[in-house]
């Protein structure tokens, strides 16, 4: 490797160090570390491991006891190292001897393609078993942990441990010659950090590719008696050149022990597919269930053969409640207006004269509708031409209420009947109102209306004050005004008082505190 | 029991109106030839599954069309209607005025994520009228912008929206001569991630396609819409109601499901290729007679060599004894991973697929048992008295995907449009996940 590349590569190791030490990951050698593991010095080979299982333990929540039996003991880590990069992915060689075997095989031919992938690279540790890949690892530290892991998996693994064979070197620094369609190792730190050229077919981590299915992840692994199995075959494995024959060729076992693997997670993912199925049919079930229910129960008959008719019928039901429902809010929308509209009739009917018969017998008919609190509004045409010159502004708010309602609701092309619809009820209501006008203006003596009021709390209609009937009995309305105006003032003095007193407070206050300022100077505001 | 469409882009939507046309007009068939219980079961299934039947009566396709243009999705609700058996869901379509211009870059990154919420809000309304939802079927090619781009980003969305649905997406691979220029990198960023997110990926090559309509179909001038009638006959032949070892004397109701347990239960194998026996023109069919044995002799030579059709297949490979490693291995041998055959018509109980069975055929660490599954039904399937659909998790796909992520790769070396990619938020490192992700599918297939 040439010299200036080499210094480059440090520097790439020196980030990559700074990285997992900010991730947190344990023992994290130096720089120097990867490059004498890279020629297979025990003692760098050693922290390696170290850092490893550092790595794993990032991306795996051991269970306690297969923590504790791995605590001091380096080898049993390494061990277990072994066995869950096998388990999950890498099939190059495990242990340090491995780096002997392999770069026997990258002796010669400095130009060849490196040879493919085995079949057997499986799974690392980068989606949790079971979820859906596009559910999962999105902003997951343990996911982030993970790729970490799967990184250095790829390049400690794959390349310091394993010298490959030597390609040309590629531009910028990428591990890419077009003639070898070489891909990196699938992570951008990992491509970064390893100081070999890529080769062709760089097998990847099949994280990526085991999706919905990926078989249990090391979430909890225990070392029983599969493991047991597991890292010592990692270890026979050591000298395995793939299934292509390209190296020492495996051992009789060796296809057989990975065929069953094979087929553990064909059978595993058979397993999960037919869970989903089951998943759907009981679905299915529970929904005829309440087909039949509904058929059974209620009055709306579902069709056996035609599913949704059943749903059809319903959706109609609904739509006609809807339309009542929404009706009914239209009402709501000009309740306001009507009964305004009710109080200007009544108003005129209460200001115009009439004979005493009549009065008596609408007194009557109101007293024994039990109309409490209803207002006799008998003042004449002054207060009635008040309340209309009140009634009009309200009318006017309501009114643009209800249409910014309508056309924020409102489709386009339900704007346009809505605004016809509006139109003519603005006519209408101007029309009635100009009517009411003219009836206070001139109040015809012939009129005979009459209206029927619903007992009025301050509650229920908060827009207008409660106004005590004149003939009502009690004390004369002066005597509680004059009395009223007398407290109010009292008590008006009283707050002035009062706020004087704080004003005055406040401002000593400020002037203290400005006085221990150095270099400001508090200038008052004007005395009001 | 009920399967939503999703078709996406130009040849999405093309190839799915041309299913729906075969589906439908087979249905109609099936009543025809055979107005017994029979029949009207499998009318009743196949309706179900592809059709929402609504209270006058009208079928209307239980699919989604989805492009950025909307002259295609125009085109095909137009051709359905006037069909008259059928026809698209008025408000089932999402159309734009730009499309991705075949980048998939832009389709993933930009048009996907700006319609995602209008898009799933269509496929809810269809999956909510189904009684069971049977799985999401996804038509696209790989080759343009929308199909492939927002095709991808669909699929993840859909995934993440139905974790515990079905989801096969049909792939169409453009021809290898080269419709658009930057197709191998459209190719390969589809691929690589729905290889992730999807269930199955059923492919079909456009080249071979174009093989069977000018060499079987005896087709001159060859348009887009034959390619699709092929697609549409082969995909048909595959999703119609069939009798499996499951369901027994019922039309299955899982189809999907049934499928993809047969096939794709291990999760670096999802890619699945179909061929079809017999195949010709219309006007041959009535000329020709074709018995049962023959039938699936051809098939089996069909699969070994990893032909797509009878014609010229060669008749000197043979399957290796099993257990035979990769070096062992004769030359031009496609090995499977596992196969459904699916049988349709005249006398059909009495076909022996036997040799489909034979371990040979099959890796050795799956026994041919669990390898191999056979569907059924003695209804003619689109006018064919006899017709054999294989349905294959094998080698065969191995060739073509290695040539395109080879041609991709070349691109790539020289940086060659990338920046066409980059400018959309696609990083070269995503290139280089997606050749990784490939790579490692090229070298489990190789292994097989």
């Amino acid at each position: 490797m040439q010299r200036g590349k080499s210094v480059k590569i440090k520097e790439v190791i020196e980030s990559l160090c700074k990285l997992l030490s900010e991730l947190g990951v344990d023992s994290v050698p130096g720089t120097d570390t990867f490059r004498r593991a890279k020629f297979n010095k025990g003692d760098a080979v050693e922290d390696l491991w170290r850092l490893l299982y550092s790595l794993l333990s990032k991306a795996v929540r051991w269970e306690c006891a297969c923590q504790t039996t791995q605590e001091h003991d380096v080898d049993a880590r390494a061990r277990l190292v072994c066995g869950v990069l096998w388990r999950f992915g890498s099939r190059g060689p495990l242990a340090g001897a491995g780096a002997d075997a392999g770069r026997g095989r990258s002796g010669g031919g400095g130009g060849e393609p490196r040879p493919p992938a085995g079949p057997g690279v499986g799974p690392l540790l980068r989606e949790p078993a079971g979820e859906p890949a596009g559910r999962t690892g999105r902003g997951d530290p343990d996911h982030a942990a993970g790729e970490v892991g799967l990184s250095l998996r790829a390049c400690l693994v794959g390349d310091v441990l394993r010298p490959r064979r030597a390609l040309p070197a590629a531009p910028d620094g990428w591990r890419a010659a077009p003639a070898y369609r070489c891909c990196p190792v699938d992570q951008n730190s990992c491509r970064r950090v390893t100081p070999f050229p890529l080769t062709r077919k760089q097998p990847a981590s099949l994280s990526d590719t085991m999706g919905n299915y990926a078989p249990p992840g090391p979430q909890s692994p225990t070392v029983g008696p599969e493991w047991s199995l597991l890292l010592g075959l990692g270890e026979e494995r050591a000298a395995w050149g793939g299934p292509d024959g390209a190296g020492a060729g495996p051992g009789p076992g060796e296809w057989e022990w990975e065929g069953g693997l094979r087929r553990l997670q064909w059978e595993q993912g058979k397993l999960r597919l037919l869970w989903r199925g089951l998943q759907a049919a009981q679905a299915e079930r529970a929904r005829l269930l309440h087909q039949v229910l509904s058929a059974t129960s209620g009055p709306l008959d579902t069709h056996p053969a035609t599913s949704c008719t059943g749903h059809n019928k319903e959706l109609e039901r609904l739509q006609t409640d809807i339309q009542v429902l929404e009706i009914y809010l239209e009402w709501k929308q000009m309740e306001p207006l009507f009964w305004c509209w009710m109080d200007s009739v009544i108003d005129t009917e209460l200001a115009e004269p009439s004979p005493p018969s009549h009065r008596g017998a609408v007194a009557m008919a109101l007293e024994s509708a039990v109309v409490k609190g209803a207002r006799c509004q008998g003042d004449g045409g002054r207060r009635g031409t008040d309340e209309l010159s009140e009634t009009l502004p309200m009318l006017q708010v309501q009114l643009k209420a209800w249409r910014a309602e309508l056309a924020g609701h409102a489709s386009p092309s339900e704007n346009v009947i809505a605004s016809s619809e509006k139109a003519r009820i603005q006519e209408r209501v101007k029309l009635r109102l100009r009517g009411l006008t003219e009836a206070y203006a001139a109040p015809r003596p012939t009129c005979r209306r009459y209206r029927l009021r619903p007992q009025e709390h301050p509650a229920h209609r908060p827009h207008r004050p409660t106004k005590h009937c004149p003939s009502q009995a009690g004390q004369p309305i002066e005597a509680q005004a004059s009395r009223l105006i007398e407290e109010l003032r009292e008590e008006e003095a009283g707050l002035r008082q009062e706020v004087e007193r704080l004003r005055r407070g406040q401002r000593e206050e400020l002037q203290e505190l400005a006085s221990r300022l150095e270099g400001v100077v508090l200038i008052p505001p004007l005395k009001r | 029991m009920s399967i939503v469409t999703v078709q996406l882009g130009q040849c999405g939507n093309q190839v799915g109106q041309e299913l729906f046309d075969v589906i439908s007009s087979d249905t109609n068939d099936a009543q025809k030839y055979k107005p017994s219980a029979q029949g009207k079961a499998y009318d009743a299934c196949s309706q179900e599954r592809f059709f929402n039947e609504s209270i006058t009566g009208e079928l209307s396709a239980r699919a989604v069309l989805i492009d950025m243009e909307p002259k295609v999705i125009a085109q095909a609700m137009a051709t359905a209607a006037k069909s008259g058996r059928w026809k698209y869901g008025d408000q089932s379509f999402f159309c734009q005025k730009q499309g991705s211009g075949n980048n998939w870059a832009n389709g993933f990154c930009v048009h996907g994520p700006r319609h995602e919420e209008a898009v799933a809000d269509l496929v809810r309304r269809e999956v909510e009228r189904c009684d069971r939802l049977a799985g999401i079927l996804t038509l696209m090619s790989v080759a343009g912008g929308t199909g492939s781009g927002v095709g991808t980003y669909v699929t993840q969305c859909l995934r993440d929206a139905y974790p515990h649905s079905f989801i096969l997406n049909q792939l169409t691979w453009p021809y290898g001569t080269g419709e658009v220029i930057v197709q191998n990198y459209n190719s390969v960023l589809t691929l690589s991630r729905l290889y992730q997110c999807s269930d199955a990926i059923l492919v079909h090559e456009n080249d071979t396609v174009h093989r069977i309509c000018a060499q079987l179909m005896n087709i001159k001038h060859i348009s887009f819409g034959d390619v699709n009638k092929v697609i549409a006959h082969q995909l048909g032949g595959v999703l119609q109601p069939a009798l499996t070892e499951e369901t027994h004397s019922q039309y299955s109701r899982n189809p999907m499901g049934e499928l993809t347990a047969g096939l794709v239960c291990h999760p670096e194998y999802r890619l699945l290729s179909v061929c079809s026996i017999p195949q010709m023109p219309s006007s041959s069919q009535a000329y020709s007679a074709f018995t049962w044995p023959g039938l699936l002799k051809h098939l089996r030579q069909m699969l070994i060599t990893s032909a797509k059709m009878e014609e010229g297949i060669d008749w000197q490979v043979r399957a290796p004894p099993a257990g035979q490693g990769t070096a062992e291995r004769p030359s031009g041998f496609n090995r499977s991973l596992a196969n459904l055959l699916i049988l349709r018509g005249k006398d059909v109980s009495s076909a022996s697929a036997c040799g489909f069975m034979d371990p040979a055929l099959y890796c050795p660490w799956l026994p041919a048992e669990g390898a191999f599954s056979a569907w059924r039904s003695p209804l003619p399937f689109n006018r064919y008295e006899k017709s054999a659909t294989l349905v294959s998790n094998s080698q065969s796909l191995l060739k073509p995907l290695d040539l395109m992520v080879g041609k991709a790769w070349n691109m790539f070396a020289s940086r060659a449009y990338v920046h066409q990619y980059t400018k959309f938020g696609i990083a070269e490192e995503d290139f280089l996940d997606s050749f990784t992700c490939l790579e490692q599918v090229i070298s489990n297939y190789r292994h097989l």
